[in-house]
């Protein structure tokens, strides 16, 4: 660096050899970067005849936004013993710690890999039990080994006897 | 040419002094035509170039690659509300833009695009351009004080010392590009580079450059509109149409500054067999390099600037001046020309070779004289570690 302005050429040429790469910008609608397989997205995948109406997520959840309300079965089934008829996870408050997919000792509750779901009322980030009955079956393989093992992608709906650690 | 037969035509029908100015004013719509939408799709260009230069892809929807988004922009501005503050000096605020665009055009009225393609062939050509470009500056303080606002205020004084400044190197080193050339005519400098002016001076031509940089407010020397310190400096009110103006203007005059540079250093229109198409070609790859000095270098301080000019650029402009004189005199001598008169290309080529090896000395001391700061790591990339100048 001896002559006057080398170091205004050098910045010159670093910026020229930019001028050669690839953008690092991506188009997000059109385009979008592949998620990681254990990605924690705002939806939920739940099994419901897996559930049990056991309401460990909720206990598990340090932030208690999920409420949950049964009653009891007239034909108990094996692995469903009451029906769940309120199922609120409150997204809006979540800090998506997955602790409540964690806990689930039936394997009901699986993380969604969905993010795109920006809504105009705060209310409407509750997920309702028929929303999570309507939510497709794609779950991601955070805390669910099992879904690693057979090197599932997300990319095909799964059935209530695959999404588990064991069939029902 | 088309030009030709347009003139037979018109001719038949028409007196033959109400054809040329007819003719005047055809190339005069022509040329204002072009320019304003060279400006408009320039702004397009530099936000791709620069985007590209930072890993960005830039605009690429309106339009075929995004090329339209230049006019979307001009069409949203000009269907805008005219907003006016309250306070503002209503005369010195309307007048502002326009004083500052008009120059940026007016340049273009000398510039030879071709062999005896000149609008106003004037003797004193460059004398013009110097005249006409330094009504910027005049744009840049009624819009700073009309506005009645602190940051306008602030970036028209930062403008004024700057631009000011600037020019006396600017004029200096055009002087010694006249001296070779020994004309004021801006076609007649084009026709005396037997060899571009840029080889034969090319400390005039490192100075012009940077000169000129500060003189279109280009970064690095953007520091009237320092949008990191003074919201938009002198023209922080403007908006709509006006804004339109001031912004266009800045395109418009990079364009007419770069007919200039390419006119007085890189041999204009020549070679011939190209013609006006060359002169295009280089005078839109000049506006690419201001682009790309926007892309590298940081903003510099008001001192550093200003302490640039006076104590690099000045002398350095003034010695050039002394440098090329004395060799002219030699050269006149040994081939026997009277004053004025141009300087055939064994004679430039002498000169050439002269005037680069002290270039390489100047540049290799100047260090040492000002000191720049090599060893202190990213501090040294840029401009501002070039112009840190010592006392």
């Amino acid at each position: 660096m001896a002559f006057f302005g080398a170091g205004a050429l050098k910045g010159l040429m670093v910026t020229l050899g930019y001028l050669r790469r690839k953008p690092y910008t991506v188009q997000y609608p059109e385009e979008k970067l592949q998620i990681s397989p254990r990605f924690r997205g705002n939806t939920f995948v739940w099994y419901e005849d897996r559930c049990t109406g056991c309401a460990t997520c909720a206990k598990g959840c340090p932030l208690g936004i999920i409420k949950i309300v049964t009653h009891p079965k007239p034909n108990p089934q094996v692995g469903s013993d009451y029906q769940v008829d309120v199922f609120d996870i409150d997204t809006g408050r979540c800090m998506f710690c997955a602790l409540c997919v964690e806990v689930c000792p039936y394997d009901a509750l699986h993380m969604g890999a969905d993010f795109e779901r920006a809504v105009p009322a705060r209310q409407d980030l509750v997920i309702t039990v028929d929303q999570l009955r309507e939510m497709p079956k794609k779950p991601t393989t955070q805390f669910r080994p099992q879904l690693e093992a057979i090197d599932y992608k997300g990319e095909e709906e799964l059935e209530e006897h695959e999404a588990g650690r064991w069939s029902l | 040419m088309i030009a030709d037969k347009a003139r037979e035509l018109f001719e038949s029908f028409f007196a033959k002094e109400i054809v040329d100015v007819s003719m005047t004013l055809l190339a005069l719509f022509v040329l204002i035509n072009v320019l304003l939408v060279s400006a408009t799709m320039l702004t397009y260009v530099e936000r791709r170039v620069v985007a590209r230069m930072q890993n960005r892809i830039g605009p690429n929807r309106v339009g075929p690659f995004g090329t339209l988004q230049g006019f979307a922009d001009l069409i949203k501005l000009i269907t805008k509300e005219d907003l006016r503050p309250s306070a503002a000096d209503r005369v010195a605020f309307t007048l502002a833009p326009i004083i500052g665009f008009v120059p940026g055009l007016m340049i273009f009225a000398v510039i030879p695009f071709h062999q005896g393609w000149v609008i106003a062939d004037l003797d004193a050509g460059l004398v013009y351009v110097m005249g006409i470009t330094s009504l910027g500056t005049f744009s840049v303080f009624a819009a700073g004080w009309g506005s009645n606002s602190k940051y306008s205020l602030f970036g028209a004084v930062r403008g004024v010392a700057q631009i000011v400044s600037y020019e006396v190197p600017l004029i200096l080193a055009a002087t010694s590009v006249v001296l070779v050339a020994g004309s004021l005519n801006l076609e007649r400098i084009v026709e005396a580079q037997g060899i571009p002016f840029i080889v034969v001076q090319p400390l005039a031509f490192l100075i012009m450059l940077i000169a000129v940089t500060a003189e279109l407010n280009r970064t690095p020397f953007d520091l009237l509109e320092a949008e990191s310190e003074i919201v938009a400096g002198f023209h922080t009110e403007y908006s709509g149409s006006k804004f339109a103006l001031i912004y266009g203007s800045e395109y418009v005059a990079a364009l007419g500054w770069s007919a200039v540079m390419v006119t007085l250093f890189l041999g204009g229109w020549k070679p011939d067999a190209g013609g006006f198409l060359w002169f295009s070609l280089k005078t839109f790859g000049f506006v690419l390099i201001f682009f790309w000095f926007r892309a590298t270098w940081p903003r510099v301080r008001i001192d550093q600037i200003l302490g640039f000019a006076w104590k690099v650029l000045f002398p350095l402009a003034t010695a050039n001046i002394l440098v090329t004189a004395g060799e002219l005199l030699i050269i006149q001598s040994v081939f026997g020309l009277d004053p004025g008169e141009a300087v055939p290309a064994t004679g430039l080529a002498g000169m050439a070779v002269v005037n680069l090896a002290i270039t390489g000395v100047v540049l290799a001391v100047l260090p040492r004289l000002i000191g720049t700061r090599d060893d202190e790591g990213p501090a040294n990339v840029g401009l501002a570690a070039a112009v840190r100048v010592k006392g």
